[in-house]
């Protein structure tokens, strides 16, 4: 679903993102963690083809998102790590904007814009200003006009991050619904509890450069992901499974 | 506690002079010496008004002992700027203080806030009033004899009027306040009541001196009228003049109205700064607001909303596309009187052949008015923060640039087909020479559009926190107006002293110029889709 191919970015003379490569398979919930600065976003943007970069190659569903970026934008939805949507618009309108660019019919919008923001209880705040919502309300709603086209692919910085309990869980519960039905999730955590127990595959990058990958067994062992990420991160340790 | 929040209160406002807004870095020398050149020169034009005004009043009064009327003009005049001079800081210190959270979680007695915040908002007042009251005691005492009871009633009167306008703020503030929370459609009023505001001005300001002398020449019946039905204004007067009862009366009263008001406040403050009252709530109906629309139509809707949500971007950036329509209405209307005045001209100077020239006349001011129509110059820096949005969607970034094009023409070339064609037809302009003069108007205003936004690409500014930084400081939008204002002298320039002698008419000219404005368009629309796009992905 997902094939990163020795991406590398560079700001200046910083490689935010070293030689990245990193396989995504449908069905699958990779989880994405590094300390801060390590080169998560930057990675994420360079997938969904706001950040232009130097080197390597990034295919969605086999297409390149350099050569067919459309086509490539069409396939998966992005949810930021802040989510500024436009405050000039009401929740409903900034949804309906969404779907006019994905060209969702009316008859499908409407079911999923009751289903999702019935479940994440925003539906009577549709109305109202972007301005006017908290942080949270801003990221249910990111989350909905995200799930608003039936993305096969979804690509997640810090999606948990001002979330309530409740819509946290009905986001992970969404998330194992798109991977059962032969979708993929890509998405970035400092959460590493919420890693371990969601995710089936996990990465884990430092200074830009991945420093280990693969199913939470293989990244784990016997320990827990805090420790292995801790030791990992401490020793700069080079090793992909 | 109350020296240390007003303190930090006025580090705010110095700071606010002081710093660069966009990079919070210290102004530099040149900067802030330009900044402060340009107040002394507003402060010194507004301190000649108030000597000018003085002279009228105090000429015609002193004579007939009418000292007393002299200073409740200019007190309350004073007392006006002082009150509108400092409102709005008013409202942005108390109401929308983006620290009272913080001083409110602190151990600091709610008064103690509230207080250090009115003394400054009466300092503001002070400033602002002093402007006006300086030239008025001037004058008063460079042309009365004075005693020094009536020199100390002057100074103390000027605390006495500003603890008034403090007062008068503080109300005038909460309402703005409570509009601000809860009106509906709040940009649209905004530049409804910016309108009405400048219109007022306008029209004050071309009658001001015929209201002026009629209040000077009938001064007697006014001063009458005010000693017998409002004493208060009365008591005022003589307050100033040296009636020490006068002053001492009127004093008690400006105090005991403030501290009402104070009072209220103080009881009202905590509620006020801890009650969100949001925006009033709009009921969501999913059969009224879910539609399906076309991208592009998509597109240029999120363009519209974009401006007409921001009264700034209105005002700054979209005023042309209703003072166009208004200046061709005023010619309409005065169309005789205008005509008459050319055809003087024309007489008086038959080689000039001045009434020859109208079609182009109306095309180069036709060309002033379009270079006020700027949406596109900040639409990309307008992005901002948000342009991850449509980075990330699947939508040709021709489509995006296009959209945002598309909308300033929608605005802009309705209004300048309409405010040239009332023009031509006011100043009876053949049909053929109409049809032509319309067309290069408008060619002219699509090319501003184009331009404004190939510029936009050229110079993008996404880094902004406040967006009247891109509306109104930007380069793009400098240049476009500007260069827009420019080009219209240009293009009469070129025709006087090229043209004329090689083209037989001046319509013939406008022909040439919807040639030129055609090609102009063409190609920057052009480097738009070829290398503006490459600048969009770029960003």
């Amino acid at each position: 679903m997902l094939e990163i191919k020795n991406l590398t970015k560079i700001y200046g003379d910083k490689r935010a993102v070293d030689g990245l490569t990193l396989t995504i398979n449908a069905g699958e919930v990779y989880g994405f963690i590094g300390h801060n600065g390590a080169g998560k976003t930057t990675t994420l943007k360079s997938i969904v083809g706001i950040l232009q970069f130097e080197e390597g190659e990034i295919y969605i569903d086999g297409k390149s998102i350099k050569e067919q970026p459309l086509e490539c934008k069409k396939i998966f939805a992005y949810i930021p790590d802040n989510p500024d949507l436009y405050d000039f618009m009401t929740g409903i309108q900034y949804l309906n904007f969404v779907a006019d660019v994905y060209e969702v019919s009316q008859k499908d919008r409407e079911e999923r814009i009751h289903k999702y923001a019935s479940a994440f209880e925003i539906e009577d705040n549709l109305a109202e200003m972007i301005g006017a919502y908290s942080h949270g309300m801003k990221q249910k709603l990111a989350i909905i006009s995200a799930l608003i086209h039936n993305p096969k692919l979804i690509l997640m910085d810090e999606p948990f991050v001002g979330l309530d309990p409740k819509a946290s869980h009905i986001l992970k519960e969404y998330m194992h619904e798109i991977c059962a039905d032969g979708g993929a999730i890509f998405f970035s955590t400092h959460v590493l509890d919420v890693a371990e127990k969601l995710c089936d595959k996990v990465a884990i990058i430092k200074g830009g450069k991945l420093i280990k990958c693969g199913t939470m067994d293989e990244v784990k062992g016997d320990e827990s992901l805090e420790e292995v990420f801790l030791e990992l991160v401490d020793e700069g340790v080079d090793a992909n499974v | 506690m109350f020296k240390l929040i007003l303190k930090k209160q006025l580090l705010e406002i110095g700071t606010f002079y002081v710093r660069d807004r966009k990079t919070g870095k210290k102004q530099t020398g040149g900067k802030l010496v330009g900044f402060i050149f340009l107040w002394l020169c507003v402060a010194f034009s507004l301190f000649m008004a108030g000597f000018g005004m003085a002279d009228l009043f105090g000429d015609t009064f002193f004579m007939i002992g009418l000292d007393w009327y002299y200073f409740t003009l200019m007190g309350l005049i004073s007392l006006a700027l002082g009150v509108f001079g400092s409102v709005f800081n008013t409202y942005a210190s108390i109401y929308k203080a983006k620290d009272n959270d913080l001083l409110l979680s602190m151990p600091i007695k709610t008064n103690s806030i509230l207080s250090a915040k009115v003394f400054v908002t009466f300092i503001l007042s002070m400033i602002f009033s002093c402007i006006f009251y300086v030239p008025t005691i001037i004058y008063y005492y460079t042309h009365v004899h004075q005693t020094a009871a009536s020199v100390v009633c002057t100074l103390l009167m000027f605390i006495v009027l500003n603890i008034v306008s403090s007062a008068l703020v503080c109300i005038l503030g909460y309402v703005i306040a409570l509009l601000s929370y809860r009106l509906q459609g709040k940009s649209y009023m905004t530049v409804i009541i910016t309108l009405v505001l400048m219109g007022g001005y306008y029209y004050f300001y071309f009658r001001i001196n015929k209201y002026l002398s009629y209040i000077a020449a009938n001064g007697e019946i006014f001063a009458a009228n005010l000693k017998g039905k409002a004493k208060i204004v009365y008591l005022l007067g003589n307050a100033f003049v040296g009636d020490v009862k006068a002053l001492l009366l009127f004093a008690a009263i400006a105090i005991v109205f403030f501290l009402i008001v104070f009072f209220i406040l103080a009881r009202r403050y905590l509620k006020i700064m801890t009650t969100n009252r949001g925006e009033a709530k709009v009921e969501y109906v999913a059969e009224k607001s879910i539609k399906t629309r076309s991208v592009q139509k998509a597109l240029v809707a999120k363009e519209a909303k974009r401006f007409t949500k921001s009264a700034v971007y209105m005002l700054n950036s979209g005023l042309g596309v209703l003072v166009a329509p208004i200046f061709a209405v005023a010619v309409l209307i005065k169309s005789d009187t205008v005509m008459k005045a050319l055809t003087t001209i024309d007489a008086q100077i038959p080689k000039l052949s001045i009434m020859s020239y109208i079609p182009l006349i109306i095309v180069v001011f036709m060309m002033t008015l379009s270079a006020t129509i700027l949406i596109t110059a900040p639409s990309v820096s307008l992005e901002g923060k948000y342009i991850w949005v449509l980075k990330s969607l699947p939508v040709n970034t021709i489509d995006i640039l296009m959209a945002k094009k598309k909308f300033q023409n929608m605005l802009a070339v309705p209004s300048v087909a309409i405010a040239s064609a009332v023009c031509c037809y006011a100043f009876e302009v053949s049909f053929d020479t109409s049809i032509m003069v319309v067309l290069t108007s408008v060619v002219y205003a699509m090319f501003i559009g184009s331009m404004g936004l190939m510029l936009n690409l050229l110079m993008p500014n996404l880094e902004w926190k406040d967006e009247s930084v891109p509306v109104k400081q930007s380069m793009p939008i400098l240049i476009l107006m500007f260069g827009g204002w420019a080009l219209a002298v240009a293009v009469a320039a070129l025709y006087y002293y090229v043209f004329r002698k090689i083209l037989d008419a001046p319509e013939n000219f406008v022909m040439v110029m919807f040639v030129l404005f055609v090609i102009a368009g063409s190609l920057t629309n052009r480097w738009i889709s070829t290398e503006g796009v490459k600048r969009w992905e770029a960003l």
